[in-house]
């Protein structure tokens, strides 16, 4: 009978260790939605803002110009999946990155026009989210 | 070229077709829906005009009706409990109903 008690209270031992090690961390983890606010993500996303926001497509460095904007895609791209619990910055920049691919192949100013504003709202949409992180919205 | 169609219908018809894919989610979609619908429409008013104008060609205004489209469900897959491929679906049955409202006007299928 002692030993029957003497387990038991071990157990029981074991179970709280259990909770405070495994289950508590997991509970945490998945109930937050946003990853913690990311200063690199926020300033990458400003950065890719601004070239947008000054791209013109009769630059004489426009060829130059887009490719550096691509190159800051894929950095943001990078940077988006470095961080744990990040899928909404991670899809917004992937929906980016494919306008980006069908931007390359514009090539008049009409339809050059609409095809910056659509990926400035993207661009936006990032910082916006980042925004949110930093409101402490979870 | 008769470039009218309804826009402020088509756009309630496309935030019906929406919510028919995102029941589940429709409290926390629909503001956003809403938005994103409008904005599909009314770049597909801009893209028959300038069609009409000659001012762009039929591949400019798939492209540039495309972009809107990844926009859109950029927007909508970022909302929680939403994965890029349920937005995407709820955006394409919105199409389904801006194609509907918009054939015949333009010599192509705008949205492929």
């Amino acid at each position: 009978m002692r030993n029957i008690q003497f387990c038991s209270a071990r157990s029981r031992g074991i179970i709280v260790l259990i909770a405070f090690f495994i289950v508590i961390p997991i509970t945490t983890c998945t109930v937050k939605f946003l990853s913690d606010y990311d200063q690199l993500t926020d300033q990458l996303a400003q950065d890719l803002y601004k070239s947008l926001a000054k791209l013109e497509i009769e630059d004489p460095n426009y060829e130059a110009e887009i490719k550096e904007i691509g190159a800051k895609i894929k950095v943001l791209k990078a940077r988006a999946e470095s961080i744990a619990k990040n899928e909404p910055t991670i899809k917004a920049v992937i929906e980016l990155e494919k306008n980006y691919k069908l931007l390359v192949t514009v090539e008049s100013e009409v339809a050059f026009q609409p095809a910056i504003e659509t990926m400035l709202q993207q661009a936006k949409q990032i910082m916006e989210l980042e925004i949110k992180k930093k409101r402490g919205v979870k | 070229m008769n470039l009218n169609f309804d826009v402020k219908s088509v756009t309630s018809d496309m935030v019906n077709a929406v919510k028919g894919v995102l029941k589940k989610q429709w409290p926390e979609v629909k503001d956003y829906a809403d938005e994103e619908m409008d904005k599909i429409t009314r770049r597909a008013e801009l893209i028959l005009k300038k069609y009409a104008a000659g001012e762009i060609n039929e591949d400019e205004a798939k492209l540039l009706l495309q972009m809107q489209k990844n926009a859109a469900a950029g927007t909508l897959a970022v909302l929680e409990g939403i994965s890029r491929l349920t937005a995407e679906k709820g955006v394409n049955a919105a199409l389904g109903v801006l194609n509907k409202a918009i054939k015949g006007i333009l010599p192509f299928d705008l949205i492929g």
